[in-house]
């Protein structure tokens, strides 16, 4: 995945959409926008920046996980298998990127009761157990499956990319030379967060065009 | 929302007192093995050290999500430490209960080994945890398994008057191994504490200094001028030894406590570069609260 910090204006649509799909209880945002105030008076910036799991390549969660419930696929996906997971929080530990969560509670918002949609999209598989962004995995397969290409169909690409306002937000094939994000990344300066943990982050940031 | 270093809140007291007790405990019996292998008595501490090893493992199973399915602990040896801890603590508990229960005459130096692979499983599940600087810093696994190995001595000086009858005729190993053990701890300790100092979120270093001056003082300097002070002085020697064991498992046990509990704060976010805005230029990167 790649976000254009330039082009992000913190709208946290993609937040919206992301717990509109995924019925992510109160409290958990597995795709978050950060607002962050920089620099001094009067040289000072806001940036916006998306954030969730990285999809590294060599994710430090995997490698932690007592349960093998955390695995990644050859396309690059990394994946939590609900049925495995002891709910340890190890993981979670290991995670550079805070983009892991457990919650242990029902899916409601308020002590006085669960709302219809609340309890119409309860995952009890979820509960007591690691969970993150899947970046959609549901649609990527299943518009695979179809024929379609993630990325560019949009019903094979996840949510938050599909409903970004300012078009910040792009996915794809990185081993595709003629993908978007690939174009992305030729035409634009980029960094991935915390490169220096090794961890081969999935998600690029696109901060200035090339020269 | 906090973008710098945040404190952790996945692992409370539960996790805690794993490495308190586990950690005490797994020191226990490599003491006690040693001393049974000198014609010591080490049947109760091997007892009691075990019975502690088994109480962190339980606490941890209080905390984790989906404690029906602690057997899935043991399903990745390959790569996790924490699946290895526990792999240690299936060979290191019934080698305990063996010796204890039925005298088998395991020996000393597999149960040695048993226990302290047990604490370096510990140690390393901390070292990799790459989302807490607090805990990957190089030094922290030498930290944890020397402050195991002061607490199982200290715990083992405690103990002496129960294991001893008669008197306080524990081998000289012991108290020769106490002051090591406790000199390479505050040296582990203060190495560790300045590295974090320089290579770690504020917010850490500020949590562990709080403990800076009962753990030096009180864990350190106290017990190693109370063992030479008890071979100076036999009338008192028992005292002298009990409140230096007290003190050197109580640091340790602060140490620990403290350090996954309060000073553990996650990696926060950071930017290489801050993105040119409209007609601007790209700024600095940012990396909030951290030396």
């Amino acid at each position: 995945m790649v976000a254009d910090l330039n082009r992000c204006v913190g709208c946290q649509t993609c937040t919206a959409a992301c717990k509109h799909a995924n019925a992510t209880a109160p409290g958990v945002q597995w795709r978050r926008v950060l607002d962050i105030e920089s620099g001094k008076f009067p040289d000072v910036r806001r940036t916006f920046v998306p954030v969730g799991c990285m999809h590294c390549a060599k994710p430090p969660c995997m490698e932690v996980c007592p349960s093998t419930a955390t695995r990644r696929r050859d396309d690059g996906l990394v994946t939590i298998d609900y049925d495995l997971c002891i709910g340890c929080g190890y993981c979670m530990a290991a995670c550079p990127y805070q983009a892991r969560y457990k919650v242990s509670t029902r899916n409601k918002a308020y002590e006085a009761g669960t709302m219809t949609h609340e309890s119409a999209g309860e995952r009890w598989e979820r509960r007591g157990v690691a969970q993150k962004c899947t970046f959609c995995i549901d649609r990527i397969d299943e518009g695979l499956a179809a024929g379609l290409t993630p990325g560019e169909d949009t019903a094979a690409t996840p949510v938050c990319v599909n409903a970004c306002i300012a078009d910040a937000l792009a996915f794809g094939d990185l081993d595709e030379p003629e993908s978007r994000v690939s174009r992305l990344l030729q035409d634009n300066r980029s960094f991935r967060m915390h490169e220096e943990l090794g961890t081969e982050p999935g998600f690029y940031y696109l901060w200035e065009p090339s020269a | 929302m906090k973008i710098g270093p945040d404190r952790q809140t996945f692992w409370d007291w539960r996790a805690a007192m794993n490495f308190m007790l586990g950690g005490a405990g797994s020191g226990l019996i490599l003491t006690a093995a040693v001393a049974m292998a000198s014609g010591s008595p080490a049947r109760f501490p091997i007892l009691l050290g075990a019975a502690m090893v088994a109480v962190g493992l339980v606490c941890v199973w209080f905390e984790i999500g989906r404690p029906e399915r602690f057997i899935n602990v043991l399903r990745n040896p390959f790569t996790s430490w924490m699946s290895r801890e526990a792999w240690a603590a299936i060979v290191l508990l019934p080698l305990a209960v063996a010796v204890f229960a039925f005298g088998l005459p395991v020996p000393a130096m597999l149960l040695a080994l048993a226990a302290f692979g047990f604490l370096f499983c510990q140690a390393r599940i901390l070292s990799a945890s790459l989302g807490i600087p607090s805990w990957r810093l190089t030094g922290t696994c030498r930290l944890i398994v020397a402050t195991g190995l002061a607490e199982g001595v200290a715990l083992y000086l405690v103990l002496s008057p129960m294991v001893v009858r008669g008197g306080f005729e524990w081998a000289t190993f012991v108290l020769i191994a106490a002051l090591v053990l406790i000199v390479a701890r505050a040296i582990c300790w203060w190495r560790w504490r300045s590295t974090l100092g320089r290579r770690g979120p504020r917010a850490s270093f500020h949590a562990v200094r709080r403990i800076d001056n009962v753990f030096m003082a009180a864990g350190h300097l106290v017990p190693l001028l109370l063992i030479p002070a008890a071979w100076a002085l036999p009338k008192l020697a028992a005292p002298l030894i009990l409140a230096a064991g007290i003190l050197t498992l109580a640091a340790g046990w602060i140490l620990k406590y403290q350090l996954i509990t309060r000073g553990a704060h996650t990696q926060g976010f950071a930017l290489e570069n801050t993105p040119a805005r409209g007609g601007g230029r790209a700024g600095p990167g940012i990396r909030p609260e951290w030396n």
